[in-house]
């Protein structure tokens, strides 16, 4: 009998499930690719559109190939050839029937030369001409980079099934045909999401459970070992869990959250929109979405967030069943325990974090896996920082809820006291216009400044290590987060951290590290200094932050994961 | 330094009118008096723009809802919220309705006619269910719609438009030539004032995208240079989301232009057809609807856009404009409104209100960056010409010329333009009730006793036919200004009296009477608190009546003297303080003693006259007495010269014991001889009077009075009348 599902909701928005992860055309000169589209998407009439273009330079026309349009039919599929000749990349449908409309860029023969293309296919609406989907395809033209591709992806397949920091795991007795999908919109590698990602992989892979990642949107090199979200419920069985990270709108939530087999959600937290909608209002308007989606948090057999802050937010939501508000830190209850371990859940949070209406489970709380053991071995990589003075060192996305331009601040204040003082910010400019925004600051405000700042938009592990060795203290001046990973493993690294003190960022500092409640810079910069310089007051600031990263530790080795696991699985059994 | 009124209906946001009030009251308060009126105040935003607290707010009566709302709002509010306005050296009113405050003098920035009676009559969105028979109606700067039931929306837009054309406002300042004309048109009147709207340059960054669009000698940061780099394709719109603000052609744009997003700031009742639109248009992933922004997130967006879209129906200037230009971007304009006058085609294009020549416009500068920073550059260049430095200059400038012109005029009204003349006056009195037994008709045999009545009978003061009457004896008799007599207590002005006061100058001014009037106060055991309020409600009625006497410039303030309060010097120097803006008379029970006079009254009085010459002395005396007097009576500041007349005197049927001590209660009328007398003596004086006060023109209760009556028939109104023609030629030869 076929386990499998096979089944979407009648509301599910359309997307297209693609017979191949990449095609290859570096011996070949064509190859097919067949593309299903649920009947679910049939609503309002779609046409398809396959656009290719240079995957180094997607500039409308200079990088692209040309357009072709198709029209769909009721069958649900549609059969393309992927061809290359002399003139360039062309698409063609197999069956014979009216040619597609299309535009071909004169240069397509040189732009076709590039090692490495991307096939963009787009679902529009035949009456709005509205995008309601669009993925890519990776199309190699030259076998070295066909090989480099499979290299990435190799190496990336490796580190979802390496043991050696694998977290011990309880001997749970796990359901032999029960398999694990890992679920998130936005998948990269490095980010706290995807670091959960991969360590819930190794987890589970550690005990032999199968396991395999979706996303909505990934690095397309990885397309196989991360599965298009469109695969899942061709893929999820009715006695497979579904691990929903939810951080963000997603389209298909409802679509996942109507699956009927075993689901667990894990509230990352999401932005509040009004953080970032100067800088990207397309931003803001997922953020408002996604907190308009928290309701449909019932649906899951177990919730579980990576704060008390973040469940708060979560049970807010459950208990209006209304599209939530952003959160105000100052609501948070501050007698919450920072870190709740999942097998006490039930005693710890049941005040609290009961699931308001139509669902009687608890919220549990646990720390993401922050992959802490993985530093241990990772060699470092040489990296030029400044050779004395204080380094203050940051690690984040380039966001405007970080506040970085309060970090500049800070760094003002503090170079007034030490003209040695440097920041350090690593993270990646998630938001050009704000990361403009801070250029612009460092052009004129903070000018003085540009010698004592050093911005790394990519650092490998290895670098990272680096740098977290070679700097000083850690600052943060983060106005909204949901556990704030980068505390712990400054903390791992013997840093002292001063902190504007959010709500998450207390309860993941627990009673160590500084924290300040108003941004007086001059303050703050003589605080930081004075921890630098006095030994023993270091020394004790590290004591109680080294206490605390013991309990962090022994809560993030995968016992919190096992436990919401085990409750989502034999729900029924559970009488708490 | 003036003492400034500023009326706007609401200050509680910072839209185009708010502001430029905001940004004028800013940089006016360090340099004048400011009360602030508007029925809601938004202090944080106040705070935030420098406003002190030293600026007063004072709250008006709330706008009304309902059905009526418009109607009520458009012609009873304007009169609840002049109730409600304190005395002001000038009045300055921002926005619709606030011109139908009678107040003067007064400056008027309307920033635009009420647009839904006239350009934008037809255009209000109309229920398109086809059942509901509701119309809307919007009154700038409410944040809704009224709704007005279909049957009622043409007339009670016709009785608006009748009320509309009753405002009088000293001065009319347009945002634009375009506005002016639009209100020359609307009120029938030249508005020759245009004082534009402004902006602050220093308060927009540098735009955050694409080095090759910096500017090399940027005014922003000068010495500018960076080496960062990025695009955005963004374009932006600003605005109340109303229909006559066209959004929808710049999302119907957007829809011509690939690969770019339009930012729609701003909140109002067009938003949700405006999400209706960008989902039909199939355009909602690239159009985002932002609201209630700070100033720093506008600013982030205006740095952030290629270019601006903005091309609402005949908007009257559009600030929008302006902060364009400041930003550095280039404008996408239609070509209407008072915004094209302060922009040209080296930083706008202007085009005819269409989404394709908008689309045009956008790949144009999507194309060709050098092109938009070529503008941008143009752009920021002409904003710098227009600050709110500049707004706030000129504005006050004709605030304060309107407050001088006023002045002047005033000065030379008909009662100074007869400086070197006499004027002949009655003391008139504003308390009788309506009928025998009423008010101060043998109410009291103490003080109300009456023992003569007019030939018209008991009238009330009150009365309108009454009142005309007397207007017309007075008018006939050649009398030229009536003292209106008003009594303070401890419970304040007198309000039956004070209402009968302000009766007379409206039946005058409905009768168009000759008249001057003023007021002559009557303190009577009350406090500073009360005398103050009572002489700030005549100040109110100085300033609102054309006809209100003025003497030596200043309104004439009349005050019952009876010298029991000389030689206190603190109530003394209130009085003085509280009636600077007078020329201040006194109507006193005893002589001034011009040795002793600075000792007793330090100062109050401009001129002295007496109120009752013939208790003063013996009948034997009378010349003498009155010589003496006359020769002193050159008191106090102004140097006036008063005699005062009066038929006779008696009081004795007043029961009254304080009237006891009163030596002369009956000076016999003498069948009209005493009244000869006093005017022989006045006639004769020398140099010439600059006032004759006759006392009374309707005193009953001591039988002072010259109105015709039971007992005197229209004797002393006849005498009045020949009198008074002799004295002003006798007095103008002398």
């Amino acid at each position: 009998m076929d386990k499998k599902i096979g089944w979407l909701p009648a509301t599910c928005p359309p997307w297209i499930g693609a017979s191949r992860d990449h095609l290859d055309l570096t011996e070949r000169t064509a190859q097919d690719l067949v593309l299903k589209i649920p009947a679910a998407a049939w609503e309002e009439s779609l046409f398809l559109v396959a656009d290719v273009y240079a995957a180094a330079n997607h500039v409308h026309p200079e990088g692209h190939v040309g357009w072709w349009k198709f029209d769909l039919d009721d069958s649900g599929t549609v059969k393309l050839k992927v061809a290359k000749d002399r003139h360039g990349i062309r698409v063609l449908r197999t069956r014979a029937g009216k040619a597609p409309s299309c535009w071909i860029n004169p240069d397509a023969p040189a732009i076709s030369r590039q090692p490495v293309l991307a096939l963009h296919l787009v679902l529009r609406n035949a009456r709005t001409q509205a995008i309601v989907f669009d993925e890519a395809l990776l199309t190699y033209t030259d076998p070295a980079a066909l090989a480099t591709g499979l290299e990435q992806r190799a190496a990336f397949a490796s580190q979802l099934k390496a043991s050696g920091g694998a977290a011990a795991v309880p001997r749970y007795c796990w359901p032999r045909e029960t398999q694990v999908h890992l679920v998130t919109t936005n998948f990269a590698a490095h980010d706290a999401i995807g670091k959960m990602i991969m360590g819930t992989s190794r987890l589970f892979a550690g005990s032999n459970v199968p396991c395999a990642i979706y996303a909505r949107v990934f690095d397309p090199v990885l397309r196989g070992v991360v599965r298009p979200l469109s695969a899942l419920p061709e893929a999820v069985g009715k006695d497979d869990l579904i691990l929903f990270n939810f951080s963000t709108f997603d389209p298909y939530m409802e679509m996942i959250a109507a699956l009927p087999c075993r689901k667990m959600l894990y509230f990352h937290n999401i932005t509040p929109p009004q953080f970032i909608r100067a800088y990207d209002a397309e931003g803001a308007l997922n953020c408002a979405r996604g907190l308009e989606q928290l309701p449909l948090a019932r649906k899951f057999d177990v919730v579980a967030a990576n704060s008390n802050f973040s469940a708060a937010v979560l049970r807010d939501a459950l208990a209006n069943g209304e599209p939530v508000a952003p959160k105000d830190p100052a609501d948070v209850p501050a007698n919450q325990p920072s870190i709740v371990e999942a097998g006490r859940v039930g005693k710890a949070c049941s005040s609290a974090s009961r699931v308001a209406a139509g669902n009687s489970s608890p919220v549990l709380v646990f720390p993401p896996m922050t992959g802490l053991q993985a530093w241990r071995d990772l060699p470092e990589e040489p990296m030029e920082l400044p050779s004395h003075g204080t380094i203050l060192l940051y690690v984040g996305r380039m966001a405007p809820h970080k506040k970085i331009e309060d970090l500049l601040g800070l760094l003002d204040a503090c170079a007034h006291l030490d003209k040695d003082s440097c920041l350090l910010v690593v993270g990646a400019r998630t938001f050009p216009a704000y990361w403009g925004y801070i250029q612009q600051l460092l052009d004129t405000t903070y000018k003085h400044l540009r010698p004592n700042f050093l911005w790394i938009e990519h650092a490998t592990e290895g670098q990272l290590k680096t740098i977290y060795r070679r700097s000083s203290a850690f600052v943060t001046m983060s106005e909204h987060e949901g556990f704030c990973v980068p505390l712990v493993e400054a903390m791992h690294f013997g840093k002292p951290v001063f902190a504007y003190a959010h709500p998450a960022v207390c309860e993941t500092l627990g009673d160590s590290g500084r924290v300040f409640h108003a941004k007086d810079f001059k303050m703050i910069a003589s605080n930081i200094l004075a921890v630098m310089r006095d030994d023993a007051l270091r020394e004790r600031v590290l004591t109680a932050q080294n206490a605390r990263l013991g309990e962090i530790i022994s809560k993030i080795d995968g016992h919190g994961l096992w436990g919401a696991a085990e409750r989502a699985l034999f729900r029924d059994a559970h009488t708490t | 330094m003036l003492n400034l009124g500023i009326i706007i209906p609401q200050l509680t946001k910072y839209g185009g009118a708010e502001r430029l009030l905001i940004e004028c009251v800013a940089r006016w308060q360090d340099q004048h008096r400011i009360t602030l009126y508007a029925t809601d105040f938004n202090e944080p935003l106040l705070a935030e723009h420098g406003i002190a607290p030293g600026v007063v707010r004072s709250k008006l009566s709330p706008h009304f809802h309902g059905e009526h709302a418009t109607l009520l709002n458009a012609t009873l509010l304007p009169k609840l919220w002049q109730q409600e306005i304190g005395e002001h050296d000038v009045y300055h009113m921002h926005l619709w309705p606030t011109h139908l405050l009678d107040l003067h003098p007064s400056v008027w920035y309307p920033h635009e006619p009420l647009r839904a009676m006239h350009d934008l009559r037809y255009n209000e969105p109309i229920d398109e269910s086809g059942v509901r028979p509701v119309r809307t109606l919007h009154v700038y700067p409410k944040p809704e719609y009224d709704s007005v039931s279909d049957s009622l929306h043409e007339a009670s837009l016709d009785a608006i438009a009748g009320f509309d054309q009753l405002g009088r406002p000293d001065r009319i300042v347009a945002n634009s030539k375009y506005t002016a004309a639009y209100l020359g048109e609307v009120y029938g009147r030249k508005v020759s004032d245009v004082v534009y709207p402004g902006v602050c340059p220093d308060d927009f960054m540098s735009p955050l995208q694409d080095s090759s669009t910096r500017f090399p000698d940027s005014d922003f940061h000068p010495g500018f240079h960076c080496d960062w780099a990025f695009r955005e394709n963004i374009f932006l719109t600003i605005g109340q989301l109303w229909p006559h603000k066209r959004t929808g052609l710049a999302i119907e744009a957007i829809k011509l232009v690939e690969n770019c997003q339009l930012y729609v700031v701003g909140s109002g009742p067009e938003l949700p057809r405006l999400r209706r639109m960008a989902e039909n248009l199939g355009v909602a992933d690239r159009v985002f609807f932002l609201e209630n922004l700070t100033n720093f997130e506008l600013r982030i967006l205006f740095a952030r856009c290629q270019a601006v879209v903005f091309v609402p129906v005949r908007e009257p200037f559009g600030i929008v404009a302006l902060e364009t230009m400041a930003a550095g971007k280039p404008l996408i304009g239609a070509d209407e409104g008072g915004y094209a006058e302060v922009v040209d085609k080296s930083c706008a294009f202007l085009v005819p209100p269409r989404p394709d020549l908008i689309a045009d416009r956008m790949r144009l500068l999507l194309n060709d960056q050098g092109l938009g920073q070529r503008m941008g550059l143009a752009a920021r260049r002409k904003a710098k010409r227009f600050t709110w430095d500049r707004t706030a200059r000129e504005l006050i400038a004709i605030i304060e010329d309107t407050h001088r012109t006023w002045n002047r005029a005033r000065a030379s009204s008909r009662a100074t333009k007869r400086r070197g003349r006499t004027l002949v006056g009655v003391q008139y009195y504003c308390w009788y009730g309506e009928g025998s037994g009423s008010r101060h008709w043998n109410d009291t045999p103490e003080y109300g006793a009456v023992t003569d009545m007019p030939l018209a009978g008991c009238y009330g003061s009150s009365k309108g036919v009454a009142i005309e009457q007397h207007l017309q004896a007075l008018d006939a008799a050649g009398v030229d200004f009536a003292l209106l007599n008003v009594h303070v207590n401890d419970q304040g002005i007198d309000e039956y009296e004070w209402t009968a006061c302000r009766n007379v100058f409206s039946v005058a001014d409905k009768t168009k009477s000759k008249l001057n009037l003023a007021v002559h106060l009557c303190p009577y055991n009350c406090q500073k608190e009360q005398m103050a309020k009572a002489i700030a409600l005549v100040r109110k009625q100085a300033r609102a009546s054309s006809r209100y006497l003025r003497v030596r410039g200043q309104p004439l303030l009349g005050l019952f003297w009876t010298g029991e309060m000389d030689g206190h010097r603190q109530w003394l120097r209130f009085l003085r303080d509280s009636s600077e803006d007078f020329t201040v008379v006194a109507c006193s029970l005893r002589r001034y003693e011009k040795q002793t006079e600075e000792g007793r009254t330090f100062g109050l009085f401009d001129g002295w006259s007496l109120f009752s010459p013939l208790d003063l002395g013996p009948e034997g005396e009378w010349e003498r007495i009155w010589r003496a007097a006359y020769r002193q009576s050159g008191a106090g500041r102004q140097d006036l010269r008063i005699i005062t007349v009066s038929p006779g005197y008696d009081d004795s049927h007043l029961q009254s014991p304080a009237r006891e001590k009163n030596r002369f209660r009956t000076v016999d009328h003498r069948g009209g001889a005493t009244y000869r007398r006093m005017w022989d003596f006045a006639l004769a004086a020398a140099p010439a009077p600059d006032l004759v006060i006759i006392s009374t023109f309707n005193e009953y209760h001591e039988n002072t009075h010259i109105e015709a009556s039971l007992n005197h028939g229209s004797l002393f109104m006849d005498m009045t009348a020949d009198f008074a023609r002799k004295g002003k030629k006798a007095w103008t030869k002398r």
